[in-house]
């Protein structure tokens, strides 16, 4: 039916999606690639940088976060890195996110985002994305290959990664992979809405989680995994999961490990990787429908491992 | 017009393209602009205003969903932070199932909305029809939308190579 809609309605509608649900839609028919690839449209101008990327995020844990005798100081509390998959020679900047080192010092500062402004200048998305890696002037002398921002908390620092990810999805190019790493619950809650919302992530993502999820049905219920998961790393090191390989390692919480490798979403990983797996037992591992195993210390027995085989 | 009190109550009479009149409070038909529009035209006029471009069905759903939403206030401005513009998912449950229906009778609400300019039912239309479309592929498009590949073969072939580099093996394969 989309067809019988005006183009300003479809202009509308297409408003909403992300690049490379425009890509799809653009090939359905002459009337929709007529409109979406028409420059004079809005549609069309957002595909028109034919841009295709791998998107990295790493998130830092403060350290100092429970020492309450330290002093303010700013860190780095996130990083931002896009590859342009189809022209390999552009090498473009990250973005560095910095904010104060924990939340005791935010009531005393928040109101007074212009004077970190004064020290990191503020930079748009679109012209954070244009630049190139040369044209970042003498940031080498800290050891950076990139831009940095100042925020006076960890979620304003968030909500600002969150928008530049939201540009790169909706108005920059289709995103071929996404690689969040170093995530801990507290910052999934801060980033995890961002997916709820606007469904835009079509690729498998590779996912390093440092904690356990709090809630693991909600956690595996995130848009982000509509597709499966590329790699799920959890504590340290990675593997990969289906999930097409499920990476689980050294924990000291047993029974939460236990029920995220009972969750059925982690039972459909083609491939399964664990080291010291513990949780996983002679009775769980067995219901863990994987077809590939790589196992270095597992807590289970030559027996249990026959049984996993066989089910397997 | 104002919009105390006494006078959202007033009744005003709308007319579809079949021919059917219904009577709606001014506190109702608020959000269309216009109607609006056309009442501070007509001045005291008790006439039916006549909607030659919405059929007697949908123009009663419409004043059911108007209805429904006549207490919600207009927003006060323009949303500026383009994350929260652009969401496709904040739809309440009774908005789901309002548009809960066939497509054709959603393509009738989002066409009367567009025309009677009710902007808060028309960004509910086109964020649901946004929704059907997210994460699917060209293929599933066109089955669920019911629509040809009208293309030339020679059309194809310029379509794949001006979508080149969009292309995803992996993406296509996971799809």
């Amino acid at each position: 039916m989309l067809n019988g809609y005006p183009v300003e309605l479809l202009e509308a509608i297409f408003y909403y999606l992300p690049i490379s649900d425009l890509v799809e839609t653009a090939k359905v028919n002459r009337r929709l690639n007529a409109v979406i690839g028409n420059k004079n449209n809005r549609s069309g101008k957002r595909l028109s940088g034919k841009n295709r990327v791998s998107i990295f995020v790493h998130f830092y844990d403060n350290l100092y976060r429970n020492n309450s005798s330290h002093g303010m100081y700013f860190t780095h509390v996130a990083e931002l890195r896009h590859l342009e998959l189809n022209d390999p020679n552009i090498w473009r900047p990250k973005m560095l996110f910095i904010t104060t080192c924990c939340n005791r010092h935010n009531s005393l500062t928040s109101n007074y985002q212009e004077v970190l402004d004064n020290v990191w200048h503020p930079i748009t998305d679109e012209e954070f994305f244009r630049l190139n890696l040369e044209d970042i002037p003498n940031n080498n002398e800290l050891g950076l290959d990139g831009i940095e921002q100042g925020f006076w908390s960890k979620a304003a620092a968030i909500q600002r990664l969150k928008r530049m990810l939201f540009y790169l999805f909706m108005d920059y190019g289709v995103v071929s992979s996404i690689s969040i790493t170093n995530i801990t619950n507290e910052t999934w809650n801060m980033l995890c809405d961002i997916f709820e919302n606007h469904h835009m992530v079509r690729c498998k993502p590779s996912i390093n989680l440092t904690e356990i999820p709090k809630d693991i049905d909600k956690f595996f219920s995130s848009p982000l995994f509509l597709k499966g998961w590329s790699v799920m790393l959890i504590i340290y090191e990675a593997s990969y999961a289906g999930i097409d390989t499920l990476g689980i390692f050294d924990s000291e919480h047993d029974v939460p490990y236990y029920e995220l490798c009972a969750h059925p979403k982690v039972q459909t990983a083609q491939n399964l990787q664990l080291r010291k797996g513990i949780g996983i037992t002679d009775v769980s591992l067995p219901r863990l429908k994987c077809n590939t195993l790589y196992a270095k210390f597992p807590k289970m027995s030559k027996d249990g491992l026959k049984i996993f085989l066989k089910v397997g | 017009m104002a919009a105390d009190g006494d006078s959202m109550d007033r009744i005003v009479k709308i007319k579809s393209k079949d021919g059917q009149i219904f009577d709606v409070t001014l506190g109702t038909i608020k959000k269309s602009k216009l109607i609006m529009t056309m009442l501070e035209q007509l001045g005291d006029s008790t006439d039916a205003i006549p909607l030659p471009n919405v059929d007697g069905s949908t123009l009663k759903k419409v004043i059911e969903w108007l209805e429904h939403h006549k207490e919600e206030p207009e927003p006060a401005e323009e949303e500026s932070d383009p994350l929260r513009m652009r969401i496709s998912t904040d739809i309440s449950e009774w908005d789901k199932t309002f548009f809960d229906v066939e497509q054709s009778v959603l393509q009738a609400y989002i066409l009367a909305a567009n025309y009677l300019s009710i902007k808060p039912l028309l960004d509910i239309g086109c964020k649901t029809v946004a929704n059907m479309i997210k994460g699917k592929t060209t293929e599933q498009l066109r089955d669920l939308f019911g629509l040809e590949d009208d293309f030339t073969d020679e059309e194809r072939a310029a379509i794949k190579r001006e979508y080149a580099w969009a292309d995803d093996e992996e993406n296509q394969a996971a799809a």
